[in-house]
């Protein structure tokens, strides 16, 4: 099971927003899905260490410039933008009396 | 129409175009609602372009047959929606490295098909733009999350196409419309240009309607890449030439436990499968994979967890649709409502396998049983070529059947997940039906050893 006070901190860190029924529904799947995972809980794995990835050492390509996105066409993709940036709606206030 | 057919069609006088044209006549209005782009001037005029390509002498090794492409894959000047809402008016400024070998070799790019949002599903439902329907039985679901790239081939519409494979996604679309298809060993086939899902899970896999099919398309694109950090630096071992080596002399180890969790009637037909393969020469001996009953839960926390880090980049600010909030907090919280049910599932379970308090039981502790799961593999290969298994447990199951159950949808994976976790090669190929019905036999290989699979996977379609 999981709580709703959890369930609002992952919402919150996650930055998702989830009201009503669908809410109820998210809760209840996932602590059935957390609740089925009880060979993992189970499991005697001793003092195995964690596997993160499992590509061959990391390859790093020759430290030459090459073609990348061109920024006009960055930016193209944009929601909203100026010739130079990507536009967000204000996180400061313009007179710094916050 | 495969590959060979496609050759011999164009070597006999066809062109490209007119093949490109019989190829959008089977389509028709696509009764199946696999492909969410079918831009038909485009495929016409790109066809057109290969005939040129052609008369001015150039080889073309895929002679321009047609090849549709999964839509998490970058494809310049189409749309790239990954199923999502998010994405939905998104266009790709540039091509994923495959789909540039691809053009390179000559394919006709035919469409981008639909598939899981995210490649989150296991049945193609959890697409934005509506589901996609199984060819064999427009009642039942085509498998996923590449389900589109499954029916497309299984419908006979294009022979070859190309898929994503995190936990299982071009295996068991494979297996539910009877087709072949390949994922590749972690760092194999090139990744740039494919919107990440999980990274150290995620590999781009070819379909084919022949095992010939998939090992032309991924003689087409595997190989190194420097823009891509986790590609293997190593040379490829030509999937064509393999298969014609046959099997015999490989020992393959048939993972019995794995019949047991499957319906008896799957079981029986990739029991047949087996013995087919013993019949063409190889060895079957019992196999056991230590810990391969952690496989489900491990990968339903790791895959998430990546899922919930790669997903923060859908903000609305840089790419993508923007929903307009009272501030730039809100305006997150506003353009990720755009997710569908199951992503929000997956990337608030990650955030929770990732989350103070509870990671070392959940995230770590998954890694851990990877750990185990990786090392068993490796112990088992000590003594086998290759390990068979059903692919799914059951054949394709009804629309809407496991929509409301989380828990089952993801029990459709449980025999694929364990060889994603461990970076492993693996392979469906169509096994025989069950009530008419595709059933899929999974093959898996040691890492890199792609060319043995094809070998073996061949033996299916004599």
């Amino acid at each position: 099971m999981i709580d709703d006070a959890t369930l609002e901190r992952m919402l919150g860190l996650a930055a998702l927003e989830v009201e009503g029924e669908a809410r109820a529904a998210l809760r209840r799947d996932l602590g059935r899905v957390l609740d089925s995972m009880t060979k993992l809980r189970e499991a005697e794995l001793g003092d195995l260490p964690p596997t993160y990835g499992v590509a061959e050492a990391a390859r790093l390509r020759p430290d030459e410039p090459t073609e990348g996105l061109e920024r006009e066409v960055a930016l193209g993709a944009a929601p909203e933008a100026t010739d130079e940036l990507f536009v967000v709606p204000a996180v400061l206030s313009r007179g710094g009396d916050q | 129409m495969t590959l060979v057919d496609h050759r011999a069609a164009v070597t006999a006088g066809a062109t490209v175009r007119s093949l490109a044209e019989a190829a959008l006549e089977r389509v028709g209005d696509d009764a199946l609602h696999a492909f969410l782009e079918l831009d038909r001037a485009r495929i016409l005029a790109d066809a057109d372009a290969l005939d040129r390509r052609r008369a001015a002498g150039e080889t073309l090794p895929l002679a321009g047959v047609p090849v549709a492409i999964k839509d998490n894959l970058c494809q310049r000047g189409t749309k790239t929606t990954c199923g999502s809402r998010m994405l939905a008016e998104w266009e790709a400024p540039y091509d994923a490295t495959v789909v540039a070998r691809l053009r390179d070799a000559g394919a006709l790019l035919f469409g981008k098909t639909n598939m899981d949002e995210f490649a989150m599903g296991s049945s193609t439902e959890n697409s934005a733009f509506g589901p996609t329907r199984n060819p064999k039985d427009p009642e039942r679901v085509p498998g996923g999350s590449s389900g589109g790239s499954a029916a497309v081939v299984g419908a006979g519409w294009v022979p070859m196409a190309l898929g994503s494979d995190t936990g299982g996604s071009v295996r068991q679309p494979a297996a539910y419309c009877g087709v072949h298809a390949l994922k590749p060993t972690y760092g194999r086939i090139s990744r740039f240009g494919l919107v990440a899902f999980a990274s150290s899970l995620d590999q781009v896999g070819p379909f084919g309607a022949t095992a010939a099919d998939c090992a032309a398309l991924y003689d087409a694109i595997a190989g190194p890449d420097p823009r891509e950090a986790t590609s293997a630096d190593r040379p490829v071992e030509s999937g064509t030439a393999a298969l014609e080596a046959g099997v015999a002399g490989l020992r393959v180890g048939v993972l019995r436990s794995t019949f047991r969790q499957s319906d008896g009637a799957v079981a029986q037909v990739v029991e047949d499968a087996a013995r087919k393969l013993e019949a063409a020469g190889a060895t079957l001996v019992d196999a056991t994979v230590d810990h391969l009953d952690l496989g489900l839960d491990a990968y339903y926390l790791v895959a998430p967890a990546e899922a919930a880090s790669n997903l923060a980049r859908f903000d609305g600010a840089r790419y993508g649709t923007r929903v307009s909030g009272r501030d730039l907090a809100d305006t997150y919280r506003q353009t990720r409502a755009l997710f569908g049910p199951e992503v929000v599932r997956r990337i608030v379970l990650g955030t929770y396998a990732l989350s103070e308090g509870y990671a070392d039981e959940a995230y770590v502790r998954a890694s851990r049983a990877r750990t185990a799961l990786c090392r068993s593999y490796a112990r088992t290969f000590e003594g086998v070529d290759l390990l068979l298994s059903p692919t799914a447990p059951t054949v394709a199951f009804p629309l809407g059947a496991r929509t409301e159950d989380p828990v089952a949808m993801y029990a459709a994976d449980v025999f694929t997940v364990p060889v994603s976790l461990a970076g492993l090669p693996a392979s469906s190929s169509p096994a025989g039906e069950v009530g008419g019905l595709p059933v899929g036999v999974q093959l898996v290989a040691p890492p890199f050893a792609e060319a043995r699979l094809f070998s073996a996977m061949q033996v299916f379609d004599r």
